[in-house]
C-alpha cells in the first residue's frame, strides 16, 4: 500500500498528524502512508508481543512480596525498582499489560455487540424503533455515566468479569449512531429491495446485506473504543473499583502511587506512561484505519 | 419559546428519578448491601444489628425503602444522613459544591479560550507547523489518563521545582487570600481541563475548515474583505455554534474528570466526597450525590440546548437540527 512517489507520501504527512482531516487530500493513501499509524501499528505489536512473552521474560515472580527491599530505586536486579510491597515493578509492568489489553478487548466487544445491534434495529427499522433507541442513547449521553458506573463496579465487588460488563455497558453508544447513520440510507437501495422481494427475512437482510457495508466504520470505532475502554478501565482500577489487586493492570498499580511518587517516582510514572503510549497507538491506527477505509466522520 | 422550555424540564425529572432508581438498585445489589457492610465491619451482637438496620429503615422491603428516601428528597430536599459521619448529606454536598464548581469552571474556561484558540488557528494555518503541532497536542491529550497527568504534574510542579502546592484547596494555617487559593487551583484546573481542550480544538478545526470552504466564505472573499473579516465575521461564527453544542455535551464529562481530579489533589470537593463515599459505603452520601450532579448536569445540559435553539433560527423546538443545508453539515 506504501506509495512510491514522493507527492503521495509527502501529501500526507501532514495529515498522519491531523486526526480531525475533514477532506482527504487529493493524494489519497492508504493506511501506511499516514506514518503515525504505521509506528503505532509497531508500538502496538511489540507491546502485544511482550505482554504474551510475559512468563518467559519475567525476571521475578509476579506476586513476590519482599518487604525487605519496599520501595527500592532501580538496580539490576530491580529494573524500575520495587513498589510498596516490595514487588518487581517491572515484571508486573509486564503482567499488568496482559491484563490491561484483556479487559479492554472484552469492554469493546461488549460495547460493539451492544452498539451495533441498537443502531441496526434503529437504523433498519426506523420510526418507533429509531425513537427508542434514540431516547436511550440521549438518555446515556446526558448523565454522569462514570458515576453510576463507579458504583456498579463497587457493587460488582472486585470480580475481575464486572469490569468489562460495566465499561461496555456504557460505551456503546458512538458505535451505535454510527451503525444507524450508515443503515438509514441503505434502507432504500436496490440490493436491499432486492432481497426483500426474494423473500429474505429482516435479521438476513440486516446481517448479510447491510452490516458488512458498516464493517469498515465499526472497526474504526472499536479501534478508538479500545483506547477509551482502556482509559476508563485505568482510571476505574486507579481508584480502587476496578480490577483488583494482587492482578496487576498498569492502573492499578498506580493506586497508590500518589503516596509514594517522592520515594519511587519511577513506579507512578512508568505504568501511566504505558498506558498513554498505547492508548496513543490504537488512536493513530484508528486515524489511520479512518483515512484507509475513507471513512467520513 | 416557552413550550419548549417546558417540555425540555419536564424531561429532567424522569431522568434524575431514574438515574437515583438504577442507583439505589446497584448499592443494594452489592454483596450484603448496606446493610451487610455494617455486619462485616464490626463485632456487633445479633439484636445489635437489628436494631441498627431498623433505624436506617434497612429492614422494609426495597422499593419501601426507595419511596422512603424519595419521599424524603422531593418533599424537605433530605437526602439522609451519612453513615460515617452522621451529618446530613444535604448539608455535606452543598459545603462541598463551591468547590467543585470552582474546579470545573476554571477547567472549563481555560479548555474553551486556548482549545477553540487553537482549533482557529490550526484551520487558518492548515499543515503548517501550529497546525501539526496542535494535532498531536489533540491526540496526547485524549490519549492521557487524567490521573496519571495529576501524577506528573505533582512530580514535575511540586516535588521537583517546588513552584506550587501538591494537593488541597488553601494552605492550611496560612491566612487565606487569592494569591494562595489560586496556586492551589492551578494544577488540578489544568489537569482536568486537558482532555476538553484536546477535542474542543480538533472539534474547532474541523467546523472552521468545514465553513471555510462553504459558498458563503467564496462571496465574502469575492466582495474583497479582509481574510481577518471573513475568518472572524462569517467562517467562525457558522462554526462557533456546532462547537457550542459539543461543549454542551460534553458536560458530564466534567464530571467524570472532577471525581479523578479532586481525588488525586485532595480537592475539598463533590467528586472527592463521592469518592470517599463510596470506598467507606457510605451509601446515603453517594446516593446523594449522584442525583445532585445528574441534576446539575441534565440543567446544564438544557440550558445549553436552549440557548442553542434561541441563537440558532434553524434548530427546531425538539433542540435536533432542522433539516437545511447550513454549508457546515457536508463538511
Amino acid at each position: 500500500m506504501m506509495r512510491d512517489n514522493a507527492y503521495g507520501a509527502f501529501a500526507n504527512l501532514g495529515s498522519a498528524l491531523a486526526p480531525d482531516r475533514s477532506v482527504r487530500l487529493d493524494g489519497g493513501g492508504g493506511f501506511f502512508a499516514c506514518r503515525g499509524a504505521a509506528v503505532s501499528l509497531i508500538l502496538i505489536m511489540l507491546v502485544l508481543a511482550v505482554s504474551a512473552l510475559a512468563p518467559l521474560l519475567m525476571p521475578h515472580e509476579r506476586d513476590a512480596m519482599n518487604l525487605d527491599s519496599i520501595l527500592a530505586p532501580p538496580s539490576v536486579e530491580h529494573v524500575l525498582g520495587t513498589d510498596d510491597l516490595g514487588r518487581d515493578v517491572f515484571t508486573r509492568l509486564i503482567y499488568a499489560g496482559r491484563f490491561s489489553m484483556l479487559v479492554a478487548l472484552c469492554a469493546v466487544a461488549i460495547a460493539l455487540a451492544i452498539g451495533v445491534f441498537l443502531g441496526a434495529v434503529a437504523g433498519y427499522f426506523g420510526g418507533a424503533a429509531d425513537a427508542a433507541v434514540a431516547v436511550v442513547v440521549d438518555l446515556f449521553l446526558s448523565v454522569p455515566v462514570f458515576l453510576v458506573l463507579l458504583v456498579a463496579a463497587s457493587a460488582g465487588g472486585g470480580r475481575i468479569w464486572i469490569v468489562p460488563l460495566v465499561i461496555g455497558g456504557t460505551s456503546w453508544m458512538e458505535t451505535a449512531r454510527v451503525v444507524r447513520s450508515i443503515l438509514i440510507p441503505l434502507r432504500e437501495e436496490g440490493f436491499v429491495e432486492a432481497a426483500r422481494a426474494a423473500g429474505a427475512k429482516d435479521a438476513r437482510i440486516v446481517i448479510r446485506h447491510m452490516l458488512p457495508q458498516a464493517l469498515p466504520a465499526v472497526v474504526v470505532s472499536a479501534t478508538v473504543g479500545f483506547a477509551q475502554a482502556m482509559l476508563v478501565e485505568s482510571a476505574l482500577s486507579f481508584l480502587g473499583f476496578g480490577v483488583q489487586p494482587p492482578v496487576p493492570t498498569w492502573g492499578n498499580m498506580l493506586q497508590n502511587a500518589h503516596v509514594f511518587i517522592r520515594q519511587a517516582p519511577l513506579a507512578a510514572i512508568v505504568p501511566g506512561f504505558m498506558i498513554f503510549i498505547t492508548c496513543l497507538s490504537f488512536n493513530y491506527v484508528g486515524e489511520g484505519l479512518r483515512r484507509a477505509l475513507a471513512i467520513e466522520r | 419559546m416557552k413550550k419548549q422550555i417546558a417540555r425540555r424540564l419536564a424531561r429532567i425529572v424522569p431522568v434524575v428519578v431514574l438515574i437515583s432508581i438504577v442507583t439505589f438498585a446497584l448499592l443494594h445489589l452489592a454483596p450484603g448491601g448496606p446493610a451487610g457492610v455494617l455486619s462485616g465491619s464490626s463485632r456487633m451482637s445479633e439484636s445489635d444489628l437489628a436494631r441498627i438496620r431498623g433505624n436506617l429503615g434497612l429492614d422494609k422491603p426495597l422499593p419501601v425503602q426507595y419511596l422512603l428516601w424519595f419521599k424524603k428528597v422531593f418533599l424537605n430536599f433530605d437526602f439522609g444522613s451519612s453513615y460515617a459521619t452522621g451529618q446530613p448529606v444535604t448539608r455535606m454536598i452543598l459545603e462541598r459544591l463551591p468547590a467543585t464548581l470552582e474546579l470545573m469552571g476554571a477547567a472549563f474556561a481555560i479548555a474553551l479560550i486556548l482549545g477553540v484558540s487553537m482549533g482557529v488557528v490550526s484551520a487558518v494555518r492548515r499543515d503548517g507547523p501550529c497546525d501539526q503541532l496542535f494535532s498531536l497536542v489533540s491526540v496526547a491529550g485524549l490519549s492521557m489518563p487524567v490521573f496519571w497527568l495529576a501524577l506528573v504534574s505533582i512530580y514535575v510542579f511540586s516535588l521537583k521545582l517546588g513552584v506550587l502546592p501538591s494537593g488541597g484547596r488553601e494552605t492550611i494555617g496560612a491566612a487565606p487570600g487569592l494569591i494562595d487559593h489560586l496556586r492551589h487551583l492551578v494544577l488540578p484546573a489544568c489537569v482536568l481541563s486537558v482532555g476538553f481542550l484536546a477535542s474542543w480544538s480538533r472539534y474547532t478545526r474541523a467546523q472552521l475548515l468545514g465553513a471555510i470552504r462553504g459558498d458563503f466564505v467564496r462571496t465574502a472573499r469575492a466582495k474583497g474583505l479582509s481574510e481577518r473579516a471573513v475568518i472572524w465575521k462569517h467562517a467562525f461564527r457558522n462554526a462557533a455554534l456546532p462547537v457550542f453544542a459539543v461543549v454542551v455535551m460534553q458536560i458530564p464529562a466534567l464530571f467524570t474528570g472532577a471525581v479523578i481530579t479532586e481525588t488525586v489533589f485532595s480537592w475539598p470537593g463533590m467528586g472527592r466526597l463521592f469518592y470517599e463515599g463510596l470506598a467507606r459505603h457510605d451509601y446515603p452520601r453517594v446516593l446523594g450525590v449522584v442525583v445532585i450532579s445528574s441534576f446539575l448536569i441534565i440543567v446544564f445540559n438544557a440550558i445549553g440546548d436552549l440557548l442553542y435553539a434561541a441563537v440558532d433560527p434553524r434548530i427546531s423546538p425538539d433542540g435536533a437540527p432542522a433539516a437545511v443545508d447550513t454549508g457546515v453539515e457536508d463538511a
